[in-house]
Formats: structure tokens, sequence, C-alpha cells
């Protein structure tokens, strides 16, 4: 076809070449499938889709405003989390620690609290502590070299046994005459949106923080040059430190990010429920690098979206609202997500390979 | 390369902790048969007064033989039940025997029965699973309220719209004002049983110091075993703690080594459960402690549990007839969404029993199924 072509001394060769880009069908699949190769959501999308279509056909009552304001709600808090960690992980690092920190942060607000500490204070308490605790993980990282996974790993038994010693042992809780109002704004239940629908949903405020949390990290991350250089420093270290990056101090800001997000997943976990346990938050950490993956973010570094990774904590949940709507025994729920992890990475896999 | 390979090695680690529990779950419940008239074997009770807190009757079998007609399942109203319990037959044996009792219930009485549990001990999952199962719009929900105040919201949420709710195995335990209003409660009165197995341990005059062996901190029944326990053996004079071990047996076993090497003068042991008692076996076992060394009591029973009741290794097991429980939670609600009968009390008892060498026997060839 392309030796057919004739060669007038009006139109170009590129010119004749576009013309067929845009006209002929396959060119223009090819280009499509360019363009999805070239998108790091493409393949969580596609899944999200199917699955979603899936349970509004198999699963009695999916299509209601109560069951997807289940999947927002119950994504919200630990997509929280997995922007931190996802962040981390283009960074070319992992924080293991996270459901430490988590229950950390929710012991933290507890006991100020119950210590008669105002509520703004003992959340910024709370979130200080975490900072704190990110900083810990980040300088021992830099300092030491030791993989993150390894060190995150020791910090998380660290921190979980604060907080066991903070815990005492028991379910402690907090229950007092009049709700502050600091815990409807952190997650409150939206009674007017809920309201619209009979039954009503269950939406609340902590999904309006997942959503802010989200774009302020994806700005961060696409937008600033901070971004850029944990782009840089996750793909490849040597280039980023000839190109003049701090990588300590790029890691270390991750690290510090990874750890005050999961502390404020804990003061809104704890709005909502009022009660802490020393497991909250335990064996939460490969979920979240599960959720970061199945989101596009790429194992080994220096690729990723914040908006994948939120969207890989959104189909975790979907998953489960739908196995529980459809009466599937929720052992059977761990055994789909990691199928599905393992679908979305071969997705993912075999996309790159077309870009 | 190395760096390359650490993470997928932790995609991997992160895969298969998805799957392999699946992989190790009980399997699927066989599906209902259809109702029909059947010739059946009904063991009746007949009771006899054993030494418990709230004496609780024990049945003696006695075998007679009845004709029970089931109606047929057309003349029945549909009743979707959800049952949200914290423990599941697939990591905890415990569970076996309750999830034996639901779905017997669901099979006598025809009902379309769901049963919602997490892969672990986790309350703040367990707090949203009501959630999920209340999208579902269930005809009644049953749920073991292992902490008030966590599952106050969601389940004021269901009561409030209208669905009959039970808790059963656990309660909440907080003041009655401030309780979650459901319809009853099946099971135990946790503190006594806690009290009780701490009163006879006491009563053989040799231990020093107790200590309760809790697998599922963060769970306020069993906290309340230990308050019972800890209670008694401190008005007798005696110091008593908390140890907390998680569900992982393995573990367990090893933090019940370690806390043993650093309080060797623990003599008095009070396990929760089988997830409790099977790594003090084993923990007994690694430590060279024979049979007499220390007095060991437990909640619950289990085929080891049993056995080592019956050998004297363990003096007494505290039992809730978990089987009862599941079977009466089912029972209850489809009573309620079909005919409108309620429960009359607000705890509907199923225990705290005592199993000990002298009534083992009893139970030895049910254990794990309905006993």
């Amino acid at each position: 076809m392309r030796d057919q072509a004739p060669h007038s001394g009006s139109i170009t060769q590129e010119e004749q070449l576009l013309a067929r880009l845009f006209t002929s069908p396959t060119s223009v699949l090819a280009r499509l499938r360019l363009r999805v190769a070239a998108s790091h959501e493409a393949s969580i999308s596609i899944v999200l889709v199917i699955l979603f279509a899936f349970f509004a056909i198999r699963a009695p009552n999916f299509l209601t405003m109560y069951a997807l304001s289940n999947v927002l709600t119950f994504a919200s808090v630990y997509g929280i989390i997995v922007c931190g960690v996802g962040l981390l992980m283009i960074a070319g690092e992992f924080d293991l620690s996270v459901g430490s920190v988590l229950a950390l942060s929710g012991y933290v607000f507890l006991l100020s609290l119950r210590a008669d500490v105002p509520p703004l204070l003992a959340m910024l308490l709370a979130l200080a502590v975490c900072s704190l605790a990110g900083f810990v993980n980040g300088l021992l990282v830099v300092s030491t070299r030791i993989p993150s996974f390894i060190v995150t790993l020791g910090t998380g038994l660290a921190f979980r046994g604060i907080v066991r010693a903070l815990g005492q042992g028991r379910t402690t809780s907090y229950a007092p005459q009049v709700k502050p109002i600091l815990f409807e704004i952190l997650n409150g239940y939206l009674a007017p949106i809920n309201q619209l629908s009979d039954p009503a949903g269950n939406f609340r405020s902590s999904s309006i923080w997942f959503i802010c949390v989200v774009a302020l990290t994806a700005f961060l991350l696409m937008r600033t040059r901070f971004g850029n250089w944990v782009f840089a420093v996750g793909g490849n270290q040597d280039a980023a430190l000839s190109q003049g990056i701090n990588i300590r101090r790029v890691k270390l800001v991750a690290f510090v990010l990874s750890g005050s997000l999961a502390g404020l997943a804990g003061v809104i976990t704890f709005a909502q429920r009022s009660s802490m346990n020393t497991l909250l938050g335990e064996g939460l950490e490969l979920t979240m690098v599960a959720a970061s993956v199945i989101g596009g973010v790429r194992l080994t570094g220096g690729s990723g979206t914040m908006v994948g990774a939120a969207l890989g904590m959104l189909l975790l949940s979907l998953l489960n609202q739908g196995v529980v709507l459809m009466g599937v025994p929720n052992d059977v729920f761990q055994g789909l997500v990691g199928a599905v992890l393992i679908v979305v990475v071969l997705g993912n896999y075999r996309l790159r390979q077309e870009e | 390369m190395n760096r390359n390979l650490s993470r997928v090695l932790v995609l991997l680690a992160v895969a298969f902790s998805m799957i392999l529990p699946a992989a190790c779950a009980a399997p699927a419940p066989a599906p209902a048969a259809p109702p029909q008239v059947v010739q059946q074997t009904v063991v009746v009770p007949q009771t006899v007064a054993v030494p418990v807190a709230q004496t609780v009757a024990v049945p003696v079998p006695q075998t007679v033989v009845v004709q029970a007609t089931a109606a047929p399942a057309a003349q029945r109203k549909p009743a979707k039940i959800y049952l949200v319990a914290h423990g599941a037959c697939s990591w905890d044996a415990f569970w076996c025997v309750v999830e034996q009792g639901n779905k017997d219930a669901a099979r006598d009485l025809g009902v379309d029965l769901t049963i919602i549990s997490p892969p672990k001990f986790d309350p703040e999952l367990t707090a949203s699973d009501i959630d999920k199962a209340l999208a579902a719009k269930p005809d009644g929900l049953g749920v073991t309220v292992t902490d008030g105040a966590m599952y106050q919201e969601p389940m004021m949420r269901a009561i409030k719209s209208g669905i009959p709710v039970i808790a059963y195995n656990s309660a909440d335990w907080r003041p009655a004002d401030k309780r979650i209003p459901y319809l009853t409660y099946i099971g135990q009165d946790e503190y006594a049983g806690g009290a009780t197995a701490a009163k006879r341990m006491v009563a053989l005059g040799k231990g020093h110091r107790g200590v309760c062996v809790n697998q599922d901190v963060g769970h306020t029944g069993l906290d309340a075993r230990c308050q019972g326990f800890i209670d008694t053996l401190t008005k007798s004079g005696l110091k008593a703690q908390v140890l907390a071990i998680g569900n992982d047996a393995a573990q367990a076993t090893k933090t019940l080594g370690d806390f043993y090497t650093a309080n060797r003068d623990v003599d008095m042991w009070l396990t929760l459960g089988p997830n409790g008692a099977n790594p003090f076996y084993a923990f007994m076992k690694n430590a060279g402690l024979k049979t007499g060394d220390v007095i060991h009591a437990t909640f619950d029973l289990s085929p080891e549990i049993s056995a080592r009741i019956k050998d004297g290794t363990t003096l007494l097991a505290i039992d809730q007839q978990p089987y009862v429980q599941g079977y009466m939670v089912v029972q209850w609600l489809s009573w309620i969404v079909r005919y409108s009968i309620y429960p009359p009390l607000d705890v509907t008892a199923t225990g705290p029993g005592v199993i000990d060498k002298a009534n083992v026997d009893m139970v030895l060839s049910l254990a794990g199924k309905y006993r």
C-alpha cells in the first residue's frame, strides 16, 4: 500500500503518513493502544470497569446508594495511606510500618483526649508523632543504607510494641457527653447527601479528605520540582545524583509524608469508631503495597501515579463489597485480591511492552 | 539486581499472602437440602446440675424417635439473614462449632444465610463488614459484638432502619443505658466464666501467680474473662496479669515460652479458647512441663482440649455451648422475620458451664463439631 502512494509535489511524504494514520482504522486502533499503554491507570481502569459491570449485573443491591457509598467510604481511610505508600514506592522505597503508625496515631489521639487535651491539639499531637515516626524511618534508611523493606519492618514491630504498651492489653474507648465537632469534620456522617435515597447511603466526610489527599499528592508529584525529583530518585538514583538532586532529602520527605498520612488516617478512623485496640492496622502494609501495584505504581520505583494508587484501593473496596453482596465467603476475598493483583500487574507489563 | 530481586520477592509475598489464606480456608457450605418429611432422631436433654457460676443444665443424652414434618419451603416467608462474626472456622477451631450450628439451622429452617467474617481478628474490619452486610438489605442481622463502642454506629443504623438485630457469642458489655439495643444476646456471661475458672484454680490451694492468655486483645468479651479471672485471684491475695499472644500458633507458642522464661513463678494459666490452649500445650512440651507442674484452665472445647482434660493436664474448660449460639441466632432471626416471635429476655444464656474430668466423656465424641 505504501508503495502505491503517489508522491505529488504539493503533498509531502510526512503529510501522507499522517493522513493515513488518521484515516486507517488499524492505525487509529494502534494509536489508541499506544495511548492506553502510555497511561499508568489503563489496566486498573479497565479492570475497575469490568468488575463494576460484573457486580452491577450479578450482585443484588449493588447499584444502590448504600453499596456504592460503602465502596467509597471504606476505600477512603486506607486510600489516604496508599497515597503516602505509593509516593514512597515511586521514590524507590517501601514503608511497611504504616499499619503500626496508624494504630499509634489512634492511641496518641485517644490518650490525649482522655487527658483532656483539646481535640484539635490532640489531633496535631498525633500527626506530629506519626511524622516523627516517618522521619525516623527515613533517617534510618538514608543514613544506614539498609533496605527500607527491612528497616520499616523493624520499626513497624517497634511501633506496634509501643502501641501494645499504650493499649495495656485491652480495648479503650472515648465516650464524652458531647462528641467533639472535630470528629464530624474528620469522619462525620454526611446526612444531607445520604438521605437523598431510601435506604440512606453511607457517605462520610472521610471521603472528602481522601479526595483532597489524592489531589494534593498528585499535584505534588506531577506539578512540582519535588515530584520530578521523586521520579528521578526512584527511576535511577545515579542519574538523579549526577543531576544534583539531594536524594537523602527527597527520601526523607517522602518517608515523613508516608508517616503523616498514616497518622491522618489514624485520627480519621478513631473519629468514627471512638474505640481503640492494639490490633488496628496489623497486616495492613502488604494490602497498601498491593493496592499501589494494582494501581500501576511500579514496584521497582520511578513510575506511577497517585490517581492510579487511589483507584487500586477503590478496586479492593469494590471487590469486598461485591463479594459480600453476592454472599461469597470472605475467605475467598483474599484469593480474589491475589488473582486481581496478578492480572493487573500482567496487564501493566503487557501494556508497557507495547509502549 | 539485588534491589530488583528483593522487590520481586515483595510482590510474590504480597500475592501469596492474599492467596494462601483462601487456599487454606474451610470449604464452602453444602447446599441446603430440600425440606421434606423426615424420620428424625432427637436428643432430649435431661438436666443435671453441675458446679458453675450460673447453674447451667448439662444434657445427659436419651434417644427417642419422633416424626418431624418440615414445612415446604414454598409456604415459608423468605428469610435472608446475614451474620457478621469476628471469627471464622478457617483460622479458629472454636468457630467451626458455631458455624456448624449456623448451617444446621439454615438448612433445617430453609434460611438464605450469609456469614461474613474477617480473615483474622480485626474489629475495625468487622465493624465495616456490618455496613457491607446492610447494603444487602437483609431481613435479619446477627453480630458478635466484640466492641460495643466500635460497632455502635453501624448497628444503630440497622436497628433504626427496622432490621431485627441479635448479638451472639459476644455482647456489648457497657452499662444497660449505653449498650446497643439489640433484641437479645445469645451467649455466656464472660466475667462470670473467668471468675469461675479462677475459683476452681484457687480451690486447689497450689497456685501462686496467674496469667490470662488473651489471643484476641481488642475483644471486650475476652477482656471481661480476664478481668473476672484477675479480680478473683486478687481477692484471694494472688497476683495475676494479662498476656497478649495473637492467633498465630507458632508465634503464640514462642510468646508463651518467652513469658515463662521471664516469669518462672507463674503457675496458674488461663487460656481463652483453642487458639490459646493449643499453643499452650506446645509451650508445655517445649518447656518440659508435665501434668501437675502448672494449673491450666481454659475457655471452650476442641478435640485437643477435651483430650487434655481427660489426661489431667487441663483442670477444666468453661463451656459456652457454641453450637447452641450458632443455631439459636439463625433460629430466632427466622422466627422474628416469619412469625414475629421475639426473644423475651435481654440475655439468652448458653453458659458458662464447666467441663472437667468428671463429665468430659460426655463431650469427647462430639468435640469439634457440636461441642
